[in-house]
């Protein structure tokens, strides 16, 4: 099976992809196993017999065995976290294309959290008396360690080859916009998702009160996590000789400008959300080589790029920006 | 919303502009509330002078079909969709009429004999 993939990996013209999967399958889910393990080997002689697990404020109120902490944070992070990694590379050519990049994020980014818990948890209880003298600090830095190395295995995931896909539903019939020499055209839509207002609106409103009744804190975090919210919330998609961009309307972020030389085929298709990783922003096309901005199921934007990247949109006119597109490449 | 301007054309670009988004509220392709892109974002996907966009915006809102807010951008009126196709209808009397050799005394003599 390992050489069947490699095989298949470098025959897909990809030579030195082994490399890759030796990185993603050997070297990743080894510095996740071992950091904690090393830790716990050096510190499980001055740890108290329970280690705190739960805290209330400052104050820690559940604790757990070092077994149990071990065995619960290895079958419910580590264990389903590397599954997901392994499982996500071995079948990348059955799962739609820049998939197993988005599969190898998640499954690292939850191991990683697993692996800092465990790791934090043993090194800040050493020569503790009792687990209630336990500080809470420290779970910031792990997110941030697990976003980092999700990311580098997204990185390495990207080049695998995922299944064969029949992307066009009209676009190779779709005739050209007629475009003279001296005429310029731009295209512009403008999408608003509701599902995503509603999840934002909900959370400003959670962060006024919260920060109507003083609680600031939780206040700030509710406000924080409807920024994202906010800005896939209405979405506008330009086209013009320029190439495509695609930008927040609500909040000033840019989500992709796509080059028109980067370009190689525009067409429509039907968007399948699961295909593309599901609803909102999904993927990066620097660390996944694909990317979507999916509101609903149905018709959008398909943009095949160089290095054998992909983007989606949905859209209700896809077939004007893609006879626009055409043109402009092919004027180009 | 497709918008295009023939830099080769005997019509001037803002009127082209202009035209071009009148269309697109007429047809129902920019709805009432919706707002425009930012005028420098469209100026440089149709290759033309921010100010030349400006000036096309302008129009629309002396028609009352756009409205520009400082901080908050170009939107389309409420009575947009109503207003561009009679506008539309205007500008081809007027063209029609001008062509046919009235002048324009005679052609607002026209409009009000009919109200």
């Amino acid at each position: 099976m390992f050489d069947d993939t490699f095989t298949g990996v470098e025959g897909a013209g990809n030579a030195g992809s082994a490399w890759r999967s030796v990185v993603l399958l050997g070297v990743l889910p080894a510095v996740i196993v071992a950091v904690p393990a090393a830790a716990i080997a050096k510190y499980r002689g001055s740890v108290p017999s329970r280690l705190a697990t739960h805290w209330s404020g400052s104050e820690p109120d559940g604790s757990m065995t070092l077994t149990g902490l071990i065995v619960t944070v290895s079958l419910v992070l580590i264990l389903p976290g590397l599954a997901a990694l392994v499982g996500g590379v071995l079948a990348s050519r059955r799962l739609p294309q820049g998939m197993a990049s988005m599969v190898a994020f998640t499954g690292l980014f939850i191991a990683g959290l697993g692996a800092w818990i465990l790791t934090w948890s043993v090194f800040s209880h050493r020569n503790l008396e009792s687990w209630t003298e336990a500080s809470s600090v420290g779970v910031f830095p792990g997110v941030i360690a697990s976003i980092g190395i999700g990311a580098a295995a997204a990185w390495l995931a990207r080049t695998l080859p995922g299944a064969p896909d029949s992307p066009q539903r009209e676009g190779d019939q779709l005739p050209a916009l007629e475009l003279a020499s001296a005429e310029r055209a731009v295209f512009v839509e403008t999408m608003t998702f509701p599902f995503i207002m509603g999840l934002a609106a909900v959370g400003l409103l959670a962060a006024g009160v919260m920060l109507f009744i003083g609680e600031w804190q939780t206040g700030v975090f509710c406000l924080l996590m409807t920024l994202p919210g906010l800005s896939m919330g209405r979405v506008r998609v330009q086209a013009d000789r320029n190439g495509v961009t695609l930008r927040s309307t609500l909040l000033p972020i840019r989500y992709n400008k796509i080059d028109l030389a980067d370009i190689e085929q525009a067409s429509v298709i039907d968007v399948e959300p699961m295909k593309w990783g599901g609803w909102g922003y999904r993927g990066s096309l620097k660390i996944a080589g694909t990317a979507a901005f999916v509101t609903r199921k149905g018709p959008g934007l398909r943009l095949d790029l160089t290095k054998n990247r992909r983007f989606a949109v949905t859209i209700n006119d896809p077939e004007t920006p893609t006879r626009l597109l055409n043109a402009l490449r092919a004027n180009a | 919303m497709l918008l295009r301007v023939d830099h080769e054309s005997s019509v001037s670009l803002h009127e082209q502009i202009a035209g071009g988004l009148r269309a697109a509220i007429a047809g129902g392709e920019l709805s009432p509330g919706e707002r425009l892109p930012p005028a420098r974002q469209l100026a440089q996907g149709l290759d033309v002078n921010v100010h030349t966009l400006l000036r096309a915006m302008q129009t629309l809102r002396d028609e009352g079909l756009l409205e520009m807010r400082r901080g908050r951008g170009t939107a389309v009126t409420g009575a947009a969709p109503k207003l561009a196709s009679f506008t539309e209808l205007a500008q081809k009397l007027v063209g029609e009429a001008r062509r046919g050799g009235l002048d324009d005394k005679e052609i607002l003599k026209l409009v009000e004999a009919q109200l």
